[in-house]
C-alpha cells in the first residue's frame, strides 16, 4: 500500500527581478517585473511502506519544495498529495504526529540549552508517553553514541553532534514517515558514514518510509534502492539506481597509464574516444560501449601502455552529464 | 507543554543574568519616569478631563502592568516572527502537531519583563488600598476580567498586523507597526473626543487595556462593558486565527 502518493503536483512562485545597483533598486520601488517560477511542475510518484527513496537533483531542481509540500508547509498550486492518507496542508495533528522533517541546514533545538531539554519539550508537544520516551531516547542515544553529549548546551556542540541531536529530536515520537533534507551536509566523511548507518538502522528497525535528499551521491548509493531524479521541477527518472546506468550510460570509462609522457595531439587519431581527464602519463577516456574493445585494442597496439582499466561510468558522472544536458549517446 | 516553554526560558534566562538585571532596571526607570511626569503635571492642574491624580496614576500603573505582561507573554515572540517567516525557520514550527499560531505567539517567555509587571502590580495594590478602598463586591474580579479581555484583544489585533510579513517580505520592525496605535491607551480614552472615544472603545476596542478596567473603580462596574469585552475578545481572537490560516497559504518558506 502506498504511504505517499503525489499526482500532478505543481508549485509555482511569483518572483520579481531587480536590475543591479542603486538605480535598479529605485526603479523596483515603483515598477516590478514579476514572473512565475515553476519550482515543481507536474510531478507524480508513489512510495510504499518501508521504502527508502533517494531524491536527487541539482540545486533549485525542486527537491526541497516537494518535501515541503509533503510536510504541509507549502500549499500546492495544483495537484493531489496524500501522505499516510492525509492531505498534508490540512495540518491535522494526527498526521503531524506520524511524520518528521529533518533539514540539514535548519535546527529545532534550543541553542542555549542542552539538547535533552529540547527532547523533553518535544515529548510534551508530541504527547509521547513517559515509558515510550525513555525507551526511544535510550535506543537513539545508544545508536548515535550521544550519551555524553545530550546534557551539553547545543551551542557548544560540533556540527556533527548537533546533527545527531537534531535526528534524535525528530525521531522521539517514532514517525512512520521521515523526510530527510540533506542530513549529512557539511559533515566530515566519518560522521556522514555514521549518520548513514543510523538512517539505515532506523529504516529497518521501525519500518519507516523515508525520503532522502542529498548532494552526496554516497548517501544515495549506500542507502537507497530506488531514486527519483528531478530537474527543473520535473521528474525524469524514477527507478532502481542500477537502471540509471542502463538507461543513460552507454559509455564506459577507459583509464590508461603510459610508460612515457604523451600529449593530447597523440590521441587525435582515436576519434571515438573522448578525453575525460588528461595527464601526460595517465589519461581517462570515455568510449561508447560498442566500441570499447576496438578502442582498447588500438590503444594497446599504438601506444606504450603500461596499464589499462575499463569501468562503468560512475553514477555521479552520469547524473552530472544528464544535468548539464550533454548527449550521452 | 506551556510549562516546558516557560521552564526552558527560565533556564535560558539564568544563563544570562546580566540581561535580566539590566533589562529590569531600565524598565523600572522608564515606568517611574512616566508616573513622575503626571505628578509634575498635576502640580499645575487638579483634573485632566474628569481624572484626578490618583486615578491617573492607577491608569498609568495599569497600562504599564498590562504592557509588561504583554511583553512577557507575546511581544518577545512577535519580535521573532519576521525572522521566522523570512528565514524559513517557520518550517520546523509548522510541522509540529500543535497550533502554529500558539507556537509562534507563546513559544518564548520573557522573565526580564516579568519584574516590571510585578513591580507595577505592587503599585496598583498600594494605590487601590490608599485611594480607592473599600471596593464594592466583585469589582476586583471585574477589573481583572476586563484586563484579560484587553490582553486577548490587543494580542489579536497586534498579531494580525504582523501577518503582513507573509506578503510584504522582510520588514524588520513589523512588530512595531501596531505600537503607535497601542500607545494611545496610556491616556484616558474618554478625553480623546467624540470620534476617537467610540472608535477606540467599540471598533478597535483598545480602551479595554486601561481605561475601561480602571473605570470600574472610578465609576463602578458596567456589566454591559464586561459583556462587550467578552464578545470583542472572542471575535478578535477568531478573526486573528482566520487571518493566520489565510496567511499560511501564502507562506513561501525560504531557500534550503
Amino acid at each position: 500500500m502506498a504511504v505517499i502518493e503525489v499526482a500532478n503536483l505543481k508549485k509555482y512562485y511569483q518572483v520579481w527581478q531587480k536590475e543591479p545597483g542603486l538605480t535598479g533598486s529605485i526603479k523596483s520601488l515603483f515598477k516590478r517585473k514579476y514572473e512565475d517560477v515553476k519550482a515543481v511542475d507536474d510531478v507524480s510518484f508513489s512510495i510504499g511502506e518501508g521504502e527508502l527513496v533517494g531524491f536527487i537533483g541539482p540545486n533549485g531542481a525542486g527537491k526541497t519544495t516537494t518535501l515541503k509540500v509533503l510536510s504541509g508547509l507549502l500549499y500546492p498550486t495544483a495537484g493531489q498529495v496524500s501522505v499516510l492518507g492525509y492531505t498534508p496542508f490540512d495540518r491535522k495533528p494526527q498526521f503531524q504526529k506520524q511524520f518528521s522533517l529533518v533539514m540539514g541546514q535548519k535546527n529545532q533545538l534550543w541553542w542555549d540549552l542542552p539538547a535533552l531539554d529540547s527532547f523533553l519539550l518535544n515529548k510534551e508537544i508530541y504527547e509521547v508517553p513517559q515509558a515510550q520516551f525513555d525507551q526511544t531516547l535510550d535506543d537513539l542515544v545508544s545508536m548515535l553514541d550521544l550519551k555524553k553529549v545530550i546534557k551539553i548546551q547545543v551551542r557548544k556542540l560540533s556540527l556533527g553532534q548537533r546533527m545527531k541531536c537534531e535526528l534524535v529530536a525528530a525521531l522521539l515520537h517514532q514517525p512512520k514517515v521521515l523526510f530527510l533534507d540533506e542530513p549529512t551536509i557539511g559533515l566530515d566523511v566519518v560522521m556522514q558514514q555514521k549518520i548513514r548507518e543510523f538512517i539505515r538502522g532506523y529504516n529497518q528497525k521501525y519500518q519507516a518510509t523515508i525520503i532522502l535528499t542529498s548532494h552526496y551521491m554516497d548517501d544515495v548509493k549506500e542507502l537507497c534502492d530506488r531514486v527519483i531524479i528531478i530537474d527543473k521541477g520535473k521528474i525524469f527518472f524514477d527507478g532502481k539506481l542500477d537502471e540509471i546506468i542502463k538507461k543513460y550510460a552507454d559509455r564506459k570509462t577507459l583509464e590508461v597509464v603510459f610508460d612515457r609522457p604523451m600529449s593530447k595531439k597523440d590521441f587525435s587519431g582515436i576519434r571515438a574516444a573522448k578525453i575525460k581527464t588528461f595527464m601526460p602519463t595517465r589519461t581517462v577516456f570515455t568510449v561508447k560501449r560498442a566500441k570499447v574493445n576496438a578502442i582498447a585494442a588500438e590503444l594497446l597496439k599504438s601506444f606504450p601502455v603500461v596499464d589499462l582499466n575499463i569501468t562503468e561510468s560512475s553514477i555521479e558522472d552520469i547524473i552530472r552529464e544528464v544535468f548539464t544536458g550533454r548527449d550521452l549517446s | 507543554m506551556y510549562r516546558s516553554f516557560v521552564g526552558n526560558c527560565l533556564i535560558r534566562e539564568m544563563e544570562f543574568r546580566w540581561h535580566f538585571i539590566l533589562y529590569s532596571l531600565i524598565n523600572l526607570i522608564w515606568m517611574v519616569l512616566a508616573l513622575v511626569t503626571f505628578v509634575f503635571i498635576y502640580g499645575h492642574v487638579s483634573l485632566i478631563g474628569s481624572w484626578t491624580l490618583p486615578q491617573m496614576l492607577l491608569l498609568t500603573a495599569t497600562f504599564y502592568f498590562f504592557d509588561r505582561v504583554f511583553d512577557t507573554l507575546f511581544e518577545i515572540n512577535f519580535s521573532r516572527l519576521n525572522h521566522l517567516v523570512n528565514q524559513g525557520d517557520l518550517d520546523l514550527v509548522l510541522t509540529k502537531p500543535v497550533s502554529g499560531q500558539f507556537l509562534v505567539s507563546l513559544r518564548y517567555f520573557s522573565f526580564a519583563s516579568l519584574f516590571g509587571a510585578i513591580s507595577m502590580l505592587g503599585l496598583i495594590i498600594w494605590l487601590i488600598a490608599r485611594y480607592f478602598w473599600p471596593l464594592a463586591p466583585g469589582e476586583l474580579l471585574i477589573y481583572a476580567l476586563l484586563l484579560c479581555f484587553g490582553l486577548v484583544i490587543i494580542y489579536s489585533w497586534w498579531f494580525s498586523t504582523l501577518l503582513l510579513v507573509f506578503w510584504l517580505g522582510n520588514i524588520d520592525n513589523i512588530n512595531q507597526l501596531f505600537r503607535p496605535i497601542y500607545e494611545v491607551v496610556r491616556i484616558p480614552i474618554d478625553i480623546t473626543g467624540p470620534i476617537l472615544k467610540p472608535l477606540l472603545t467599540f471598533v478597535i476596542p483598545l480602551a479595554f487595556v486601561a481605561t475601561v478596567p480602571v473605570q470600574v473603580f472610578t465609576r463602578g462596574a458596567n456589566y454591559y462593558m464586561l459583556l462587550y469585552g467578552l464578545v470583542a475578545a472572542a471575535a478578535s481572537l477568531w478573526l486573528s486565527h482566520r487571518l493566520w490560516r489565510f496567511a499560511l497559504r501564502h507562506y513561501t518558506s525560504a531557500s534550503s
